[in-house]
């Protein structure tokens, strides 16, 4: 049944610093099937935008990444891709998986009109030029451009948002099997987040594609993702169906997390923080890197580290207490749970101050 | 009892950019079109008073922001502290009962990216009791590190001295974020006005930084004008306050009222969009984009009539001819559209759909 497009075995990547190695991924195992949106959140610094470069094995100098990253094209052999060659790299990196990154205004050349990138892209690729246009054009349509306008125009003349949609349109013209989108809406507005992510999704039901979609913003990614991976700390701690992660979340971390989600309709006094603070990347937490920060924590947590395991259909999670979190830390917006239960507040000494020197 | 005068009162404010007069468009011959980044807002700021003021890049939230802070000059429109013409007391026109330097260390302002507001070869510790030192010369070197050594506990940086002795790329953005809050509220100022200040900070911690600011503002007696793009953000810090929520759209304030009625009860076809745009985790709202076009108008040229009409999914005729007043649509509840009027020639109008 599973048919993943993408698998990702042991994936870790390091960087040597002088005050030690500074490990940013830490032994990820994930796979992308084939036709999903699948959602990575996590907080800056819990390393899933290396997930992503490390995919296209495109994480810069000095990092240092290990482990297997295999792609299963639609017909024809499984691709090792930390073992391609230059040449190979350049052709799988945006004819089978491409990538929209946060920033469109830096992904432009500045000097080259809108149209030359396209043309460029298809050449280098060896792609029939007209066609990849007429290709462009359409797309550029969907995602509300107009072809003529944007296509003669520098990036400077466009603004953000209609930059970051010509990216996206400039991504797919090269038909790949998936898209990686590294938060491809953060440097823009509310309506155009929104809007983009409502056209994306509306690309995907029409161009059969698969999607990483990576952000911090969960509550945007909810409503693109069919199924959602929360990273901590350098890992991934939970992957579940999107339905299943809003209503039967299983690891405190993402139960902390949805707490302190505001949003407009939750009443204000659910809305709490998480104590405690995000760990360093040098220093490695013995144990469960989240258990000076959770509330269910024991005595094991400190010294065992826990593997993902089963926390429902398609559901997994790296704790040992899935069935305490459940009961102990209430969700707001999810049914059941004592409502009169002591917020969780977790230990004051959590490490507020640990990270301070 | 008299009534006295709100710490800011923004009346009939302007504020223009650009037009004739730059010196590189003179060398070409060139006609710059102005940017009126801010047109004709009018809002008072009470004491302890909370306005969140919410709209998208470019609308003019952080030029009007400014504006109500005495950082920048308004070409149309007064000003006022305490009832005090800002610029009047700034130029020395009249007889100016409160000074513009006491003025402006009353409205202090916290920006998004705390890195770049502190200078970074100084120990936070200098950076913060340097103005204590301009503005209470009194005040003996020790007194001052132990009022910044007092605020730092409160706001949970301890040991105190430890932090106020680091430099500022010595600490986390949150941190940073959590010097420059204290640097304004060292000023006791009335009004602080925080331009995107929880932006950069991670999601875990947003929610921290704005409970902090509501609790330093039952100390401080400070009121806040709080910037953003972000609608969870704004309703949460404004709700907690008892505040209100002004959007703005290009220029204009469109809907300025209590938290929870524009929440629940959105007025402008625009406050509605951006509560659209808004997603909630356990609501799901309509699939499609409810503008008839996504992207904002370019605000040098602005659409005739009323600014949103050209993606307003509410859009009549008589939108296209006029611009609409701000109308009363509750207690202190002002939206700036016909369908506020029960018995305006909008309703009799043709709907625009091209």
């Amino acid at each position: 049944m599973s048919d993943p497009v993408l698998e990702v075995e042991d994936l870790s990547v390091a960087f040597d610093l002088s005050r030690g190695r500074s490990t940013v991924v830490r032994n990820v195992d994930l796979d992308v099937e084939r036709e999903e949106v699948l959602g990575v959140v996590g907080e800056s610094g819990s390393g899933k935008s290396m997930v992503a470069l490390s995919m296209l094995d495109a994480v810069m100098e000095p990092g240092r990444t290990t482990g297997t990253v295999t792609y299963h094209p639609e017909d024809g052999d499984p691709v090792s891709v930390l073992d391609l060659d230059r040449e190979e790299l350049r052709r799988f990196r945006w004819e089978e998986v491409a990538m929209v990154f946060q920033g469109a205004m830096s992904s432009f050349n500045p000097v080259t009109r809108i149209r030359t990138h396209f043309r460029e892209t298809l050449q280098d690729h060896d792609y029939d030029v007209e066609a990849g246009m007429d290709r462009a054009d359409d797309l550029l349509e969907k995602l509300y451009l107009d072809p003529d306008r944007v296509m003669g125009s520098y990036p400077h003349e466009l603004s953000g948002g209609m930059k970051q949609r010509a990216l996206v349109a400039l991504s797919l013209v090269l038909e790949p099997e998936v898209l990686i989108l590294d938060e491809p809406t953060a440097a823009l507005d509310l309506l155009m987040q929104r809007s983009i992510v409502s056209l994306l999704r509306d690309l995907r039901d029409e161009l059969d594609l698969t999607m990483l979609f990576i952000t911090h913003d969960l509550p945007l990614l909810t409503k693109i993702a069919d199924r959602m991976a929360v990273m901590y700390a350098f890992d991934v701690v939970e992957f579940a169906p999107t339905e299943a992660f809003l209503e039967e979340t299983a690891h405190p971390y993402t139960r902390l997390l949805l707490n302190t989600t505001p949003d407009v309709t939750a009443p204000v006094s659910e809305i709490q923080t998480i104590p405690g603070s995000k760990p360093d990347p040098v220093e490695r937490i013995p144990g469960c890197s989240f258990h000076p920060r959770c509330p269910v924590a024991t005595e094991r947590c400190e010294s065992e580290e826990p593997r993902l395991v089963d926390a429902g259909e398609d559901h997994l999670a790296a704790c040992f207490y899935v069935d305490d979190a459940r009961a102990e830390i209430p969700v707001r917006g999810q049914g059941g749970g004592e409502t009169g239960a002591e917020p969780p507040l977790g230990d004051a000494d959590g490490g507020g101050d640990a990270d301070g020197d | 009892m008299a009534t006295e005068p709100p710490v800011v009162s923004l009346d009939g404010v302007s504020v223009e950019f650009g037009g004739s007069g730059g010196l590189l468009s003179g060398l070409l011959g060139r006609e710059e079109e102005p940017v009126r980044a801010v047109d004709d807002v009018t809002l008072d700021i009470g004491e302890n008073d909370v306005v969140a003021l919410i709209g998208e890049s470019g609308c003019g939230k952080s030029t009007l922001g400014k504006a109500a802070i005495g950082a920048q000059r308004p070409t149309g429109g007064t000003v006022s502290y305490r009832g005090q013409d800002v610029w009047a007391a700034r130029d020395g026109r009249g007889e100016a009962e409160i000074p513009f330097d006491r003025i402006r260390r009353s409205l202090q302002i916290v920006h998004q990216d705390p890195g770049s507001a502190l200078n970074p070869n100084q120990r936070v510790l200098t950076s913060l009791t340097l103005p204590l030192k301009k503005w209470f010369p009194d005040l003996s070197r020790v007194e001052r590190e132990e009022r910044v050594f007092t605020l730092f506990e409160h706001v949970g940086m301890t040991p105190a001295e430890d932090f106020a002795n680091r430099y500022p790329h010595q600490l986390s953005g949150g941190e940073q974020q959590r010097v420059v809050l204290v640097r304004a509220l060292l000023m006791n100022p009335d009004l602080v006005m925080a331009d995107e200040a929880i932006s950069a900070l991670d999601v875990s911690l947003r929610v921290e930084m704005m409970d902090l600011m509501l609790d330093l503002q039952d100390v401080f007696d400070t009121s806040y004008l709080f910037i953003s793009h972000d609608l969870a953000n704004a309703r949460y810090l404004a709700e907690k306050s008892d505040g209100r929520i002004a959007v703005m759209y290009l220029g204009q304030l469109v809907e300025v009222g209590p938290v929870e009625e524009v929440i629940a009860d959105p007025q402008h076809p625009y406050t509605q969009v951006l509560k659209w745009a808004t997603p909630d985790l356990y609501e799901d709202p309509a699939e499609r984009v409810p503008v008839r076009s996504v992207d904002i108008p370019d605000p040098r040229n602005p659409p005739a009539g009323c600014r949103f009409h050209t993606r307003c999914p509410e859009a009549r005729e008589a939108c296209r001819a006029e611009d609409p007043d701000p109308y009363p649509v509750g207690e202190g509840h002002a939206s700036r559209c016909f369908r506020a009027l029960d018995d305006h020639a909008y309703w009799d109008s043709e709907v625009l759909d091209d």
